[in-house]
């Protein structure tokens, strides 16, 4: 299994590439970050990776094939979503948030049967949602917002979970949660793409990182590889400091003129 | 009342006149309350839904006014009520793929949606204006003036099949997809995401929606605010969940038409228009209704 972008270029406006002959692949049952900066090509990225949107060039390949011949159904049960922002119009309770995601396995005039609300059980389970499940989605935590997006995704069957800034809006304490929660995910044998605009949660929680500017992939590898100084002053353009202790690098900071560099 | 039952079911004991009166001039104007009721409802939640917005209701989309101005057109032109009916469900359906072909044209979003369906709506509310200013002011304007109104006095089995089968379809079409429905409130991406054809799904859905409406306003004339709030009574009696929310719709669409129409037909000598009462009852009523719910609910979430 192995999911990835070959050469892959994106563009809303003509003449304007968004994202800009992107080759990267997710590395099995790992979180790998997607970092950059604000309009560098992260949800682009994302979204194309879970196929919602088409490549302008290039592809986004699954097992060796290219993700568009894939049924969209076959898609969905494989590859899930989590937006940054989730706005019901109305207010659903949570158990029919996680519910919607077992859509790929229902006909367009079928009604969720007992093995899916037995796959939903189960997903909001894991996630110790169950005893939130009648609340209304509205209602609960950020936090706990984001769980029931995993807890969607599955409940959809799939082994890809791609998050689009999953830690927006939430403090220290819930992004701990949820970035624990994918830690242990990702250990079964789920894999996670999760773009952010904190390079510190990639060396907290991510195996792997890729670096965005301007649409384009300048590093990948290891959270250590890819966030230092020099590549992130290119993809921010500031300059940045490193704090390390014995077990190596542990946080990345601006430098300001509060703490002037030793 | 029992004379209506023997009538029904016993046909022999009761006269001959009361049992013409029942079986071609009650039954299928009852029929129609019902169908028109279930139609506008259970349109407005689905428009609600699709459309993301909860102040929507059946008429956004353009579907009602395009069925006014094919009436007005037809009462203008003829005054058979069988073109009537026809115009006002041909101009009605007009208004859905107007709306929908402009909107294929930059993305089919549900932003474009509404504001054509809005600027539809308004051409055809001035090509009515246009028709009402042209019309002989002594007999033909205060025929269009009186349809608008809205009413069923005209229902007899002759016109009513047409609405009754569409109606059938509809709402067995509506009670089918209704789960699916809730994926289609989803953002258009989380939609995708979950493997939805979004656009070929969101065109049938609002296809059939304003085929109910096409058919219940040729049928009724213009009957304005069910399509708004029985969505809402549901959804605060029910929930916001469609498999739910769409049966509850049509019940109560249905059975609050159904009174309308007796209060519109026996509240004075001559018949009160239903587009009129409609407002003037409803409208408190439902109010009282609402805010008692969501009084024991303790607010609207």
């Amino acid at each position: 299994m192995s999911l990835g972008a070959v050469g892959l270029s994106y563009s809303y406006i003509p003449g304007t590439l968004a994202l800009r002959d992107v080759t990267m692949s997710l590395e099995e049952s790992k979180t790998t970050f997607i970092l950059g900066g604000n309009g560098s090509g992260k949800t682009t990225l994302i979204q194309c990776l879970c196929g919602i949107r088409a490549p302008k060039s290039g592809s986004v390949q699954i097992d060796g094939r290219d993700l568009r011949t894939l049924h969209p159904l076959q898609r969905a049960r494989t590859i899930g979503f989590v937006p940054q922002i989730h706005e019901p119009v109305f207010t659903y309770s949570v158990y029919q948030v996680v519910l919607m995601g077992r859509a790929p396995y229902l006909g367009p005039f079928t009604s969720p049967q007992k093995v899916d609300h037995e796959r939903v059980a189960a997903a909001l389970k894991v996630l110790d949602l169950w005893k939130l499940r009648d609340r209304s989605y509205t209602a609960i935590s950020g936090g706990e917002q984001r769980l029931a997006l995993i807890a969607r995704g599955l409940a959809q069957g799939a082994k890809y979970l791609l998050m689009d800034e999953p830690d927006a809006h939430l403090d220290p304490r819930h992004q701990h949660d949820v970035f624990n929660r994918t830690g242990d995910l990702a250990a079964e044998g789920f894999t996670f793409a999760i773009s952010s605009h904190n390079p510190n949660n990639a060396i907290l929680y991510g195996d792997t990182a890729v670096l965005l500017s301007a649409g384009r992939l300048i590093a990948q590898g290891s959270p250590q590889e890819v966030v230092t100084p020099e590549s992130l002053q290119h993809a921010y353009g500031m300059e940045f400091e490193t704090l390390t202790d014995a077990n190596g690098l542990r946080a990345v900071l601006p430098v300001t003129g509060r703490h002037p560099q030793s | 009342m029992g004379d209506a039952f023997s009538a029904l079911f016993r046909p022999s004991a009761v006269s001959s006149t009361i049992r013409a009166l029942v079986l071609r001039v009650r039954l299928p104007r009852i029929l129609a309350a019902l169908c028109v009721g279930a139609n506008l409802a259970v349109s407005g939640a689905v428009f609600q839904g699709l459309l993301r917005n909860p102040l929507v209701d059946s008429r956004i989309l353009g579907v009602s006014s395009g069925a006014a101005f094919g009436a007005a057109l037809a009462l203008l032109l003829t005054h058979s009520a069988v073109y009537v009916q026809l115009f006002a469900f041909g101009f009605g359906l007009l208004a859905i793929f107007i709306v929908y072909g402009i909107g294929l044209r930059f993305g089919s979003s549900i932003l474009i949606l509404v504001v054509t369906g809005i600027l539809v709506s308004a051409f055809y509310n001035a090509l009515l204006g246009l028709i009402k200013y042209v019309a002989d002011p002594l007999d033909t304007l205060p025929a269009i003036t009186y349809w608008l109104l809205g009413g069923l006095g005209g229902s007899r089995w002759s016109n009513l099949w047409p609405l009754l089968a569409i109606t059938i379809f509809g709402i067995v079409f509506f009670l089918m997809i209704r789960w699916r429905l809730n994926v289609l409130t989803l953002s258009e991406n989380e939609a995708l995401a979950l493997g939805i054809n979004v656009r070929r799904s969101r065109f049938a859905v609002l296809f059939v929606a304003a085929l109910l409406v096409a058919s219940s306003v040729a049928m009724s004339g213009i009957i304005g605010w069910i399509g708004l709030i029985v969505p809402h009574a549901a959804r605060a009696i029910v929930g916001p969940d469609h498999a739910r929310l769409i049966p509850a719709s049509i019940g109560i669409g249905a059975f609050i038409l159904l009174v309308l129409d007796d209060i519109s037909r026996t509240a004075m000598a001559t018949e009160i228009p239903l587009g009129i009462l409609a407002g003037l009852i409803g409208i408190p009523v439902f109010l009282l209704l609402f805010m008692r719910l969501l009084r024991e609910r303790g607010g609207w979430r």
